[in-house]
C-alpha cells in the first residue's frame, strides 16, 4: 500500500489498556487557561517514568465549560487507579490549584471516581464551600484572587496508551516537517492526545536495555547512525525517523488519530518521507492492535 | 387518577395515604374503602372523594382546600397534583417524587424533606421546609419552589437542596442553617441567616442583618455554574436573574464562623 508514493509498511502499533481521565480547565481568559493546562501536563510524555501520559485534547468554547469561561480539555492516562488519583490530585494540586484565575471540572462523569476538590479542599483551612446541585458537588476554595472552584471528583474510564507510528524519511528535516503536518491533523481528533514534546518522540524505545536498571532503552533497529552495525530495519536511503505517540480513550480515537496523522505526514510534493511503519513487540506485549494498512483502508 | 372532593370534614383530613405507589394496582372500590383520619375520627376516602380512573404514576386532587393535610407526605415515587390549596404539612418527610399544588400550601410544607420537587403556585406558610416535629434536621436535599410568598422561619436548619421563592420571605429566613441552597427574588425580613454555620442565599436586595459582614464585589466562575444550575431547577429564573459575572457578597453569621453567604444578584 502507497499513499503519495509513501509506503505503508504491512505493520501494527502495538497498545496497551491504561486508566484514563478527562479534567476541563477553564480561566479568565485562553492564555491562562493554556498556561494552567500546560503547566498540568507538563512532564509527562511517558509513564516510564513520569508517573503519567498527559496532553492537550483541545480547546473549549465557553459555551463548552460549566463555568462559562473559555476551557482547556486534557486527558491523562496511567497504568493504574491509584497511580492516577495520585497523579490528578499532584498536578491539579500544583499546577491548576495554583494558576491564576482557574478552574477544574469533571470531564468525565461515570466510572470509578478520582477524588478532585475532595482532596484539593482541604487547602482552604476549614475555608472551603462545598455546593451539591442535582447531586454534583463542586468546591470553592478561597485563594489570593478570589476563589479556586472544582469539581469535587472527576471518573476513571479505561483508556488505550501506545498507539503509534514511524516516520522514515530521508533526512531530518523532512521528517521534522511531516511529523509537524502529522500533529495538526491529529490534534483535532477528539479524544485522542498525542504526549511527547510537540506530539513528537525522536528517543523510540524497545523494552527492556543491556543494562538491568533500564526498563527501556535505544530502539536500535531504527537508529539510522546504527545502520551497518546491528540488524537494522532502515534501508540505506532513511536519514531520521522520528515517532508518534497516541494515547486515546477509545480504539477508535486511536484509529482515526492515526489515519488522519499518517495522511498528512505524507501530503506534498517534495515530502521526503519514505516509509511509514509502526512499534510494536511482536504482539507479544499488549492486546491492542493497530493495523495501518487496514485503519488507511 | 383523579380524586375530587365532595364533602370534606370540618376538622380537617389526613390525606398522607393519598399517594401513587399505594394506591397503584387497586380497584377503585377498595380505593374507596382506605380509612382516612379526620380529627379523632375516621372517615372512607370514597366519602370525602369522587373516584376516577386508575392510577399509574399520577393523583390529580382537585377542590382540596386548606383543610386537607399533609399531602404527599411520605411521598416516594410518582406524582401529586393539586387543582387547589393544601393545608400544613404538606410534603412532609418525601423522599422523591414531585407535589405540584395550583394554589396556596400552609404551614411546615415540605418539613423533613430529603428529596423529590415541590412547586407551590400561591404562597406558603411558616415553617417551610422547617424540621418536622421532635426532628432537629431541615431540608436535606430536594427542591422546593414557591411562586408566592413565605412566612416565617422558612428552610430553618436546612442541611442540603434548593428552596427557590418567587415572592418574599418572611422572619428568620435560614436561621440555623447548615449548608444548601435558598433562592429570593422578592424581600426578606429581619433576622435573615440568624444563626447560618454555611450555605447561600440569592438575593435581589440584601436585608441588613446585623450578623452579616459585607464582603465585596467579587468576579467568581461559581457564579456562573450556580445560575446555570439555578436555571435547571426552575427555568422561569432566567427571567428574573441577570446573569452577571460579579455579584455583592455578604458573609455570615458571623457569630457561628461566617462561612454563610448572601449574594445579591441583578434583576434584569
Amino acid at each position: 500500500m502507497k499513499i503519495n508514493r509513501v509506503l505503508i509498511e504491512d505493520t501494527f502499533a502495538e497498545a496497551f489498556p491504561m486508566k484514563a481521565t478527562r479534567l476541563v480547565i477553564t480561566a479568565a481568559d485562553k492564555t491562562w487557561a493554556d498556561n494552567a493546562a500546560r503547566a498540568l501536563t507538563g512532564f509527562a510524555t511517558s509513564v516510564i517514568a513520569c508517573g503519567c501520559e498527559a496532553g492537550i485534547e483541545r480547546y473549549l468554547k465557553p459555551n463548552e465549560t460549566p463555568d462559562g469561561r473559555v476551557g482547556v480539555s486534557v486527558l491523562l492516562f496511567t497504568m493504574s487507579k491509584k497511580e492516577l488519583i495520585k497523579q490528578v490530585q499532584n498536578r491539579v494540586g500544583q499546577c491548576v490549584l495554583t494558576s491564576p484565575t482557574s478552574a477544574c471540572f469533571a470531564g468525565i462523569e461515570d466510572g470509578p471516581e478520582v477524588p478532585l476538590g475532595k482532596a484539593l479542599r482541604f487547602f482552604g483551612d476549614g475555608f472551603q464551600i462545598a455546593k451539591v446541585f442535582n447531586g454534583r458537588r463542586f468546591w470553592r476554595v478561597p485563594v489570593m484572587d478570589g476563589e479556586f472552584l472544582c469539581d469535587d471528583v472527576t471518573h476513571i474510564t479505561n483508556g488505550i496508551g501506545g498507539g503509534n507510528f514511524l516516520i522514515l524519511a530521508r533526512d531530518q528535516q523532512a521528517a521534522l516537517r511531516a511529523s509537524e503536518r502529522a500533529i495538526v491533523a491529529m490534534n483535532k481528533v477528539p479524544g485522542a492526545i498525542m504526549p511527547f514534546p510537540g506530539g513528537v518522540v525522536r528517543s523510540g524505545s524497545k523494552v527492556g536495555s543491556k543494562y538491568k536498571a533500564l526498563p527501556a532503552s535505544t530502539n536500535h533497529k531504527f537508529c539510522p547512525t546504527l545502520r551497518g552495525a546491528v540488524n537494522s530495519e532502515l534501508d540505506k536511503n532513511v536519514g531520521a525517523v522520528l515517532e508518534i505517540v497516541i494515547d486515546g480513550v477509545t480504539s477508535q480515537a486511536i484509529d482515526e488519530a492515526t489515519r488522519v496523522g499518517i495522511i498528512a505526514a505524507c501530503r506534498g510534493r517534495d515530502h521526503g518521507v519514505l516509509k511509514i511503519s509502526a512499534g510494536n513487540y511482536g504482539g507479544n506485549l499488549g492486546p491492542h492492535h493497530f493495523k495501518l494498512r487496514q485503519i488507511l483502508k | 387518577m383523579r380524586l375530587t372532593a365532595r364533602d370534606i370534614p370540618p376538622a380537617g383530613i389526613d390525606l398522607m395515604p393519598i399517594c401513587p405507589a399505594a394506591l397503584a394496582g387497586l380497584s377503585i372500590d377498595t380505593i374507596r374503602k382506605i380509612r382516612l383520619s379526620s380529627g379523632a375520627k375516621r372517615v372512607a376516602l370514597g366519602d370525602v372523594f369522587e373516584v376516577e380512573g386508575h392510577c399509574e404514576d399520577t393523583v390529580e386532587l382537585r377542590r382540596i382546600d386548606r383543610r386537607c393535610l399533609r399531602v404527599g407526605a411520605g411521598l416516594e415515587q410518582g406524582q401529586i397534583r393539586v387543582r387547589g390549596d393544601v393545608g400544613d404539612e404538606a410534603g412532609r418527610g418525601m423522599s422523591n417524587g414531585v407535589l405540584k399544588v395550583s394554589g396556596n400550601a400552609g404551614d411546615s410544607l415540605a418539613s423533613g424533606l430529603s428529596g423529590g420537587r415541590i412547586e407551590i403556585g400561591g404562597d406558603a406558610g411558616d415553617h417551610l421546609g422547617a424540621p418536622a416535629r421532635g426532628q432537629t434536621k431541615g431540608i436535606n436535599r430536594g427542591v422546593v419552589i414557591v411562586k408566592g410568598n413565605v412566612g416565617n422561619h422558612a428552610a430553618a436548619r436546612m442541611r442540603r437542596g434548593v428552596v427557590v421563592i418567587h415572592g418574599s420571605a418572611g422572619t428568620y429566613l435560614g436561621e440555623r442553617m447548615i449548608a444548601g441552597t435558598i433562592v429570593v427574588l422578592g424581600s426578606t425580613d429581619r433576622h435573615l441567616g440568624t444563626g447560618m454555620r454555611r450555605g447561600t442565599f440569592v438575593l435581589t436586595e440584601m436585608a441588613k442583618s446585623p450578623g452579616f459582614a459585607e464582603n465585596g464585589n467579587y468576579e467568581l466562575p461559581f457564579l456562573k455554574v450556580l445560575f446555570s444550575q439555578l436555571e435547571n431547577i426552575d427555568p422561569s429564573l432566567r427571567k428574573y436573574i441577570k446573569k452577571t459575572k460579579t455579584a455583592q457578597r455578604w458573609l455570615g453569621d458571623l457569630a457561628h464562623g461566617g462561612l454563610g453567604e448572601v449574594l445579591v444578584v441583578e434583576k434584569p
